[in-house]
């Protein structure tokens, strides 16, 4: 049982650390490849918590989708990857101030409040409730999302094309 | 009985969510913003999923959630994406310190 803890101080530290990276890169390229194994952190944490389809959309989607994308907005823009001399604005210490309250408060919020915890073993995960979840009683909200998706293509479309007379 | 409780996963969301925050507080590059807010994106989905773990095993709502919210992350890259091509062609930089024409 001590295996647990271990895996979860081990993807905890992962993605802690590489988020901490994503934030501090100088170069916004590394921060952009730091963001890998964060997500995979993430992904591994989902594992942990018994979830194994989302890891694998965590996976598919946010690593093999989601940050080829980003990649592509940083390789599009020429010049600016890797020349920043100054990676943060001015108002960094109050940023950092703010942040560091807000963690400060949310854990201590968190870790005060009297959790009813139904399920002491991991509750099983089936794939086919979920399915049926999804194209149940939630079957407007998915529709409603691909429906977004769809216009978010259409718009990232217009937006990037280029204008020619 | 498992030595993880609520809290362990609460903990390391909100470290995640604050140095999202973070970034999308204080990086210069438009792209760095966007980094953040994945971050943000991804400490608000463990935290869904830590929920229902240990408060509602029973219902899917939670997961329902979060694949909705990555799918909405995928189409925000998308945007955010084609926004910043269009920045860089007009400005020839995408620094958010200098891309403020539209500042009263």
């Amino acid at each position: 049982m001590n295996g647990e803890l271990l895996a979860f101080g081990v993807l905890a530290a992962l993605t802690l650390g590489s988020a901490l990276l994503v934030v501090a890169s100088r170069n916004i390229a590394h921060a952009a490849l730091w963001l890998l194994p964060c997500l995979a952190g993430v992904a591994g944490l989902y594992l942990l918590l018994g979830v194994e389809y989302l890891a694998a959309i965590q996976v598919i989607l946010y690593i093999g989708g989601i940050l080829v994308l980003l990649l592509f907005a940083i390789m599009l823009t020429p010049g600016v990857a890797g020349r920043d001399r100054r990676v943060f604005n001015r108002q960094v210490f109050w940023a950092f101030v703010s942040c560091a309250l807000l963690a400060g408060v949310l854990i201590h919020l968190l870790a005060r409040q009297p959790w009813e915890i139904r399920s002491f073993s991991p509750p099983r995960a089936d794939i086919g409730g979920f399915a049926d979840a999804l194209l149940g009683p939630y079957l407007l909200p998915f529709e409603v999302a691909s429906v977004a998706l769809l216009a978010a293509i259409v718009g990232a479309i217009v937006l990037a094309r280029e204008e020619r007379e | 009985v498992s030595p993880l409780h609520l809290n362990h996963y609460l903990i390391v969301s909100s470290l995640l969510f604050a140095l999202g925050a973070f970034g999308v507080l204080t990086r210069r590059n438009a792209v760095g913003v966007l980094l953040g807010i994945e971050l943000m994106l991804n400490a608000a989905n463990l935290n869904l999923v830590a929920f229902w773990r240990y408060l509602t095993p029973q219902r899917y709502s939670p997961q329902v959630f979060v694949l909705i919210i990555i799918t909405l992350a995928a189409a925000e890259a998308a945007v955010g994406l084609g926004i910043i091509l269009n920045v860089y062609r007009r400005f020839k930089t995408i620094d958010v310190d200098y891309v403020s024409v539209m500042k009263g």
